[in-house]
């Protein structure tokens, strides 16, 4: 048998080899954990506009984002209702308001989305059954993902939401978003009655669904050649895309979430890249002794690249097991969907295993520039 | 002492016992060998260190024979570029003019493949140990016995070299708890057990007592002569040079003036 160069290299110093493995994982851990977040937050941006039914959306030229929409004439929707490609419009509107928690007397912002209770606003057909039950003036469905700020509410409680009394009816399941810490769903008469008259007519945002095989774009660019320069069409990817740029290059919570994972994006690398590069750096004179003793510079660079794997691998496995376990109590927590998906694993594994390889490949360069002849 | 040359060089004058036996073919007839019982021939060999700016030339049209089952001692004052020859002729350097044949491979012109094939055919005895900290006494030498085959005898033929060496029974101890000398000794139990055509050694013999080098010459003695190996040793040490068959003078990059061929 093959003396086991690497395995009795790795194991010479078991708590050194500890320490590295450790460093490692740490570092690899917060990667996983900044990504995760990121993640959720981009995808959190846009739960409110995943939910709802629209090939294409009509805003106002002064749209900025979510809760900053600003209104528009609803005229302008049903106006596009002579375009043959489309199937049907449909106005919802949305805006902040503060939600009296009853129990402690502390006020709150909710996202309060108005809807009408006939039309299927939503995608999925249970949230529009959901959505039927706000008939009665002043009755709203809570969101059940809100976070705990609103005190104990439940169907039949009477919280008071911009200072008038309201009645829960139901719960439903969107997701609050980073904008707001709760969602409220109510009809568009309640929504008048909450924030006033002057909202009668308006809407913020205006979905438009598009007959089959008609070209979001194509549609949109007519549309907006022909419209008044006060609204604009978006398509459902135009406007995603707009407003997770905005939470990430805007928001000062996005920006500071982006930066943290170009850092722990840097320190991952840097820290593999130093914990791998020492690693050989210590043994180089003994693989230059190899060398010089007739193995080629093939052999040691694989004896160094199976080290190199081998500290990875006992790195990543609990690392990976302790991400899910953060992500788990940080979904928790956050109510964001903090999940690990395979893009994420294969993603971070080809990072560090490049950075490794890249690693062990100056490793070994720095290997032939010291001449075994150095050795006598 | 098998030779009677008194080699002086400008620093240091290493007066040998001229009264010793002589034994002297290897020195008549050293240019004149056909080239098959050569291991080493080297022709006006020139070799500059680069570094930086400058260039320091250390060998400067250097000539030499050494024949098969021959042990030679080369000596010399500090930086006369002793080692320096030893790592071209172990193809570890290149030289950079004249001609350098070494167990019949011709050396200026060789590739790295064909080096790295060279030096599996040389044994090596570094100034200092240069083991493996990871690996046994047992597993050092086996490193080296794996160059040729990897099989079930191998750990048999480290431990007899082991032996050999005088350390049969520390096979299974580490660098770290071995001392110096005796890593020494097992870095040359890595050198010979692959029966090497040609042992290339600086200050073999440096980190050793009385009783450890002449164990060590004894053997190197007996593996020359049983195995027809030729053996070439930079070194100071006056005790090595009853052993050798001739002594070479190193002075500023060339044979001394008194050193035939
Ligand atoms: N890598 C190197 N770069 C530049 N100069 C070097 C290098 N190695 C050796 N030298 C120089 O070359 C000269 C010859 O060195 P070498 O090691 O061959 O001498 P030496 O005869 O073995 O000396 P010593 O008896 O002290 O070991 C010295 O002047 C030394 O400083
Ligand atoms: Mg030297």
């Amino acid at each position: 048998m093959r003396t086991p160069l690497t395995w009795l290299n790795l194991q010479q110093h078991k708590a050194r080899l500890a320490v590295t493995a450790l460093g490692l994982s740490l570092a690899t851990t917060l990667l996983f954990v900044h990504l995760g977040i990121f993640h959720g937050m981009t995808h959190n941006a846009v739960r409110l506009y995943s939910a709802l039914d629209f090939d294409l959306a009509l805003v106002s030229s002064r749209y900025s984002w979510q809760l900053e929409p600003d209104r528009f004439s609803v005229r302008r929707l049903h106006y596009l209702r002579r375009y043959d490609a489309i199937d049907s419009v449909e106005p919802v509107r949305v805006r902040s308001g503060l939600f009296r928690n009853i129990q402690e007397g502390t006020s709150h912002f909710t996202l309060i989305v108005g809807i009408d209770p006939n039309a299927d606003t939503f995608r999925e057909a249970e949230l529009n059954e959901r959505a039927s039950l706000v008939r009665d003036d002043r009755s709203l469905l809570m969101d059940s993902l809100s976070m705990n700020v609103y005190g104990d509410w439940g169907v039949g409680s009477r919280p008071e939401v911009i200072g008038q009394r309201c009645r829960i009816v139901g719960d439903l399941e969107i997701g609050p978003g980073i904008v707001a810490p709760g969602l409220a769903v109510v009809s568009h008469q309640t929504y008048d009655q909450l924030f006033g008259r002057e909202n009668v007519g308006t809407a913020t945002l205006g979905l438009i669904r598009l007959a089959d095989r008609a070209d979001p774009e194509r549609v949109a660019a007519l549309m907006n050649a022909d419209l008044p320069k006060d609204v604009r069409v978006l398509t459902r990817t135009d406007l995603e895309h707009r407003e997770r740029h905005h939470l990430l290059f805007v928001r000062p919570v996005g920006v500071i979430f982006g930066s943290n994972v170009v850092i722990a994006l840097a320190l991952a690398v840097i820290v593999i890249y130093q914990v791998l590069c020492t690693e050989v750096s210590n043994r180089l004179r003994e693989f230059a002794t190899i060398h010089a003793l007739g193995y080629s510079l093939g052999f040691v660079r694989g004896v160094v690249l199976r080290q190199t794997a081998f500290i990875l691998v006992v790195s990543f496995i609990p690392a990976v097991t302790v991400s899910v376990l953060l992500y788990k109590v940080l979904e928790e927590m956050s109510r964001m969907p903090i999940v690990m998906t395979a893009e994420r694993l294969l993603f971070v594994a080809s990072l560090l295993a490049g950075t490794s390889f890249l690693a062990a490949l100056a490793a070994t360069t720095r290997l032939r520039r010291l001449e075994p002849a150095e050795l006598f | 002492m098998r030779t009677s040359e008194v080699l002086a060089s400008k620093d240091d004058a290493v007066t040998l016992d001229s009264t010793a036996e002589r034994t002297t073919e290897a020195n008549e007839d050293a240019g004149e060998r056909p080239a098959g019982s050569q291991v080493v021939r080297a022709r006006e060999i020139h070799y500059d260190y680069v570094s930086g700016g400058g260039s320091l030339p250390v060998l400067n049209g250097l000539s030499l024979d050494i024949a098969e089952s021959e042990i030679v001692m080369l000596t010399g004052p500090s930086g006369s570029g002793k080692t320096t020859l030893l790592t071209l002729i172990g193809a570890l350097r290149t030289i950079q003019r004249g001609s350098l044949e070494v167990l019949g491979k011709e050396l200026a012109c060789a590739s790295g493949a064909d080096r790295l094939t060279l030096r599996r055919e040389i044994g090596f005895v570094f100034q200092t140990h240069n083991l493996l900290d990871a690996l046994t006494a047992s597993q050092n030498v086996s490193l080296a016995l794996e160059l040729k085959s990897v099989c079930r005898e191998n750990r048999d033929k480290a431990a007899d070299a082991l032996t050999k060496v005088g350390l049969g029974h520390r096979l299974g101890h580490r660098p770290n708890a071995m001392s110096i000398g005796e890593c020494q000794r097992v870095s040359i139990a890595r050198a010979i057990v692959n029966r090497p055509r040609l042992l290339l050694a600086d200050e073999p013999t440096a980190a050793l007592d009385n009783k450890s080098t002449e164990r060590m010459l004894a053997m190197f003695r007996d593996l020359v002569d049983a195995e027809g190996c030729s053996m070439i040793a930079v070194t100071h040490d006056p005790r090595t040079m009853d052993v050798a068959d001739r002594i070479i003078a190193m002075d500023d990059g060339r044979l001394h003036p008194g050193t035939p061929l």
